[in-house]
């Protein structure tokens, strides 16, 4: 990974060095990634809609005035990138069911012991179903919070809304997504 | 004892309540078992959502990306670099045909519009008349009508609605005259059969292209 902060990369890419956007690309790619899955619940629609994403940071790197943390302006651009993609694929149902069968997503079984949770592969891909049934709203802050560990406040930058909203959306989601578990058998 | 509401739980855990609501917290639940596993259901959900950090895309994903990207520029680039000749190009063949000498123009204009009418075929009607070109080309003039095509035998015409009206109403009325010998316009009365006008095949076209026949 390269040591240069993002703003370096960045400044490096306007001036022509198209190669240190590699960089940028190798920082943020799982986490773009992570979201756009959960989203569409499709791995290679997921690779193909984060490439895109990627190309039009770039193709838009001019833009970025550098008044907030790149990484929230990068995933400002996924966010809408998504919702201009559900817009256009209104009429696309995605089978959760489908998805399992095609793609063997590669998830590490991870056992820890805190209060006697084991997490297996098969509580993952509960957790994947579920966590793309909710609703976009709630979706996007878990991933955002839970998933990926932002802050409060980057989230309120990224998804354009206030502290106040981001607390009660959280804590809304959570709830949901708790009782969808329950009903799983998870919790 | 009053349980804690579930958003003081989540909040709890995320760290973010002040130190007195966080101490009320760490007390109550230590004593209260519904509040504690309600804390304890919501900490193993954000665990397990953690894991899902695990998740990742190809490694060859960044390589691929750039490649794209890149391929995107070039493409882009060459695109634009294109335009510019194609604009250039366009721009000396404009000028080269504005320095030809007239006569050559004309033709090619003229050739260009026989080419247009007769290869289409879009004409709309035939309307025979007695007139000479002469004639026929300043009614056309002062209908403010189009001479697309011409020679000595026909003239085909473009003309909006009006125009069109009014050249037909100006060959009925013309047809109409008597020979006059001394107004030197050396009409031949046609025969009656032959002043029936085809009718459009489109009446509410804007525009209407017709051929007169001349004598």
């Amino acid at each position: 990974m390269s040591e240069y902060s993002d703003n370096e990369l960045i400044d490096r890419v306007i001036a022509g060095d198209t190669d240190a956007f590699a960089d940028i690309i190798t920082r943020y790619q799982n986490k773009i990634f992570r979201y756009v899955y959960t989203r569409v619940y499709d791995y290679d629609e997921a690779c193909d809609m984060t490439q895109d994403i990627f190309l039009i940071t770039m193709e838009s790197l001019k833009t970025f005035r550098k008044e907030s943390q790149f990484s929230t302006w990068l995933f400002s651009i996924a966010v809408n990138y998504c919702k201009n993609h559900r817009r256009k694929n209104r009429h696309k149902v995605y089978s959760i069911h489908s998805a399992q069968d095609e793609t063997e997503i590669q998830i590490p079984d991870i056992r820890q012991n805190q209060e006697e949770l084991v997490i297996t592969n098969e509580s993952l891909q509960i957790m994947l179903e579920e966590i793309h049934k909710l609703p976009d709203d709630y979706r996007d802050i878990l991933v955002l919070r839970d998933i990926e560990g932002e802050s409060y406040s980057a989230i309120a930058q990224a998804l354009h809304l206030s502290l106040a909203n981001v607390k009660v959306r959280i804590h809304r989601g959570r709830e949901m997504l708790k009782s969808r578990l329950q009903q799983r058998g998870l919790l | 004892m009053n349980h804690i509401p579930v958003h003081k739980l989540s909040e709890y855990i995320d760290g973010i309540l002040d130190a007195q609501d966080n101490d009320a917290i760490t007390s109550h639940v230590s004593e209260c078992p519904e509040c504690r596993q309600n804390l304890l259901q919501l900490q193993k959900m954000i665990t397990l959502l953690s894991s899902l950090k695990t998740i990742s895309i190809p490694a060859t994903f960044a390589t691929d990306t750039l490649a794209r990207a890149k391929k995107q520029y070039y493409h882009k680039r060459n695109y634009h670099s294109l335009r510019g000749s194609v604009f250039v190009a366009a721009m000396i063949l404009v000028a080269i045909i504005t320095m030809l000498p007239d006569s050559i123009k004309h033709d090619q204009s003229k050739n260009y519009m026989t080419q247009n009418t007769q290869n289409n075929q879009r004409l709309d009607c035939i309307i025979p008349t007695n007139m000479d070109l002469n004639t026929a080309m300043m009614v056309i003039q002062q209908h403010n009508a189009r001479v697309l095509d011409f020679s000595n035998s026909y003239v085909i015409v473009e003309s909006d609605v009006s125009s069109f009206s009014s050249i037909r109403q100006i060959i009925n009325n013309y047809e109409s005259y008597r020979p006059n010998p001394l107004s030197n316009v050396g009409i031949t009365n046609m025969q009656q059969q032959e002043k029936t006008y085809p009718e459009l095949t489109h009446a509410n076209k804007k525009k209407y292209i017709f051929r007169l026949q001349l004598r």
